[in-house]
């Protein structure tokens, strides 16, 4: 991705020269700090970089906190914008990618108490139509791979439903942990909780979600 | 090891789905019937998990957001300048009087006061001087925003914050 969108008419009118001779530097070998660093120098490649990295687990965390493809890519879109926004009064105090989630995060959680009256709580019901594909599920016709699907359907759902219906904690926990990958330590870091604390909530929304979710597994 | 030690080392064994347990806690399993059995569905639950998939991110994305960086780009100088006329307008200006001083100064010292108003039209170098003077307390505000929302994280419905 030598030149994407952002560089080609913009580079040489904002850049002094030594800025813009090191947009021709290969930024895989470096770590987000160094990219955002590049970035608030004034490197606008460096942001190209960081959207190829993050787009798409941001947007996946996005809509694993909205259900829905739309609005988790306006409020993904609105994360990145917000990152390019305070790339000159970024600090290189945490990992990026914990600053990032941070953001999205509170974008989220922002996002769901706005429309928390229009939807009524997150309850999610097995008959209402499916995000993904906009389609209701189908009523058995009794062929096997119909079969699978709608269990598969009903399994996700029920996933999905349990894991909304946490503690807003619990459930921003459980999204970063889970389907995100990271690991408790940097999970506290984004809800600025300590390690332990991080660690039995964690722990807590298991519990509740092998109870909850036992006639699924 | 008990039952009470075993919920310790629990905690871990489900965060860390590839983690094995210690000899201990292995010999512990294979006593006792219920850690054992409430390991297991703690480890089905979260590998039944991965059924919920997200799709992936639109072909149209990257375009889009590119398309509200550049926007909001073009929009900046404007928007800045926006911002100083209200400050100007609606702001009583005390914190502004030392810098305005020193620009009016610098006019009386550069063109002497009979081309004042003239330079003033024709946006002199002080003027420059306290428009950056301005963008030092915008950049300042912008920060002390930023920081307003990192900090406003949810409010705590369980857990303790770490302070
Ligand atoms: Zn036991």
């Amino acid at each position: 991705m030598g030149t994407m969108a952002l560089n080609p008419d913009l580079k040489n009118v904002t850049l002094p020269d030594a800025v813009v001779a090191s947009a021709q530097t290969d930024f895989t070998a470096n770590d987000d700090v160094q990219t955002m660093l590049a970035l608030k120098a004034g490197n606008l490649e460096a942001f190209d970089v960081l959207l190829a990295k993050y787009r798409k687990p941001i947007v996946s965390f996005m809509y694993r906190m909205v259900h829905n493809q739309a609005i988790a890519e306006e409020l993904a879109q609105e994360v990145f914008l917000r990152v390019f926004r305070s790339r000159e009064t970024y600090r290189a105090e945490a990992r990026f990618s914990t600053w990032l989630y941070r953001i999205a995060t509170n974008l989220g959680v922002n996002h769901a108490r706005d429309t928390k009256n229009e939807r009524s709580a997150p309850t999610i019901h097995l008959d209402e139509p499916d995000y993904e594909t906009g389609t209701m599920p189908d009523v058995a016709d009794g062929t096997p791979s119909v079969e699978a699907d709608l269990l598969h359907e009903e399994r996700m759902k029920a996933i999905r439903q349990h894991v909304m219906e946490l503690p807003e904690r619990q459930r921003n926990a459980v999204l970063m942990h889970k389907y995100q990958g990271m690991d408790y330590k940097q999970i506290g870091e984004v809800l600025k909780l300590s390690e332990s604390a991080t660690k039995s909530l964690l722990f807590r929304a298991y519990q509740t979600l092998r109870v909850k979710l036992k006639d699924f597994v | 090891m008990n039952c009470h030690e075993f919920q310790n080392e629990l905690e871990d064994l489900v965060l860390n789905p590839a983690q094995a347990p210690s000899p201990v806690a292995q010999a512990h399993l294979s006593n006792c019937d219920p850690c054992s059995a409430e390991l297991k569905e703690l480890r089905a639950t979260f590998a039944a998990m991965d059924a919920w998939t997200a799709p992936e991110p639109s072909p149209w994305f990257d375009t889009r957001v590119t398309a509200r960086v550049r926007a909001e780009q073009q929009s900046a100088p404007a928007n800045f300048l926006e911002r100083l006329r209200a400050r100007l307008l609606y702001n009583t200006g005390a914190q502004f009087r030392p810098m305005m001083a020193t620009a009016m100064a610098l006019v009386l010292m550069v063109g002497g006061a009979g081309t004042y108003l003239a330079s003033v039209k024709s946006t002199p170098a002080p003027r420059a001087a306290v428009v950056e003077d301005l963008q030092i307390l915008d950049r300042n505000d912008q920060a002390i925003q930023e920081m307003d929302l990192l900090d406003d994280a949810s409010q705590d419905d369980e857990g303790i914050p770490q302070t």
